[in-house]
């Protein structure tokens, strides 16, 4: 009994190339999907066991069309791109990719992903491990300095973001039109909600939180 | 230099993708029509092996300075599938086919 692949991707010429690839290899039988509905459509009628999925698949991208699919009796996912950074890989491992490959491998090293996930293991390439590796340690450092600032007040978080835009203690008191005397109150209850030893410091950590230039994710939690 | 199209059997197509299972995607397009020579874009001396292979078209998937410049300086048509999705299906190998088909009895034609 052939294993049924499920090859979603815009790019007709590169489907082709897949389904020449798994048919020399044999054992498969593969249907293909240009976007998200024919992928849906094919999961629901040919009830693939594998589906090789485009990180980019029209229209909403290969990580919203995998919130589509039923993690638990749905088929076995493995995203792939030509050239995807940590984060993406992150993202789509989190929504419930098996494993990752990139479209540069040559068809032998798809073959053996796709039976590397036949087997309950996941077929990530080796290429991609440090960037996911970063890309798991930064969300972790984000998740856990996002638990440090949350307990600063509106106020102190104004202050923090002046201070991250390398605002000097006088010119954030005029621009919040408190004293400076207030200002520094701020900044030792910042240093000491966060449990850090400097200004620089903190803001480096509401640097990871928010981002660069500040934008409060948070805003709505807090 | 290429080699006259009437001295071999079928035209020689140089496939020159970064994705092998794209470049095998465009041979089977080919089939039939066209003598496809799969080529990786990264080689040392990709320009100096296309000028000895002398193809009549190449199909590329993506930048490929060499391809590029190959093709410009021997007047051979230079088709480009990209690898990801850009909004359009220019990459159908029905598409593709045609356009190579067309392209070479073009330059037939012309010659």
């Amino acid at each position: 009994m052939p294993t049924r692949v499920l090859v979603a991707d815009p790019v007709a010429l590169l489907r082709a190339g897949v389904r020449s690839a798994l048919e020399r290899a044999g054992g498969f039988a593969v249907s293909e999907a240009g976007d998200e509905p024919s992928l849906l459509a094919a999961v629901e009628a040919e009830q693939p066991e594998l589906v090789l999925l485009d990180l980019h698949l029209p229209p909403a991208g290969g990580v919203a069309a995998l919130a589509q699919l039923d993690p638990e009796h749905g088929p076995r996912v493995i995203a792939w791109a030509l050239d995807p950074d940590g984060d993406q890989v992150l993202a789509a491992l989190s929504a419930g990719a098996i494993g990752f490959l990139t479209k540069d491998m040559r068809g032998d090293a798809i073959v053996r992903g796709l039976h590397t996930a036949l087997d309950g293991q996941a077929p990530i390439r080796r290429s991609l491990l440090t960037n996911v590796i970063v890309a798991f340690q930064k969300v972790e450092r984000r998740d856990r300095y996002g638990e440090r600032a949350i307990k600063l007040s509106s106020r102190e978080l104004e202050v923090l973001g002046l201070i991250a835009l390398g605002t000097r203690n006088r010119e954030i008191a005029d621009q919040l039109s408190i004293s400076e005397f207030t200002v520094k109150r701020h900044v030792q209850n910042i240093l000491h909600k966060l449990n850090v030893p400097s200004r620089d410091v903190a803001a480096h950590i509401y640097r990871s939180v928010f981002g660069a230039e500040g934008t409060p994710h948070l805003a709505v939690t807090l | 230099m290429n080699v006259p199209l009437a001295r071999r059997l079928r035209p020689l197509v140089a496939v020159v993708c970064v994705a092998p299972l794209m470049a095998e995607g465009v041979a089977a397009a080919l089939d039939g029509i066209a003598d496809p020579q799969l080529l990786p874009p990264d080689l040392d001396d990709l320009a100096t092996l296309l000028a000895a292979l002398g193809p009549d078209a190449i199909v590329v998937d993506g930048d490929c300075r060499a391809a590029r410049e190959y093709a410009e300086g021997q007047r051979v048509p230079l088709f480009v599938v990209p690898v990801e999705a850009n909004g359009d299906d220019a990459a159908s190998p029905q598409r593709l086919r045609a356009l190579v088909v067309g392209s070479l009895l073009s330059g037939q034609v012309r010659a």
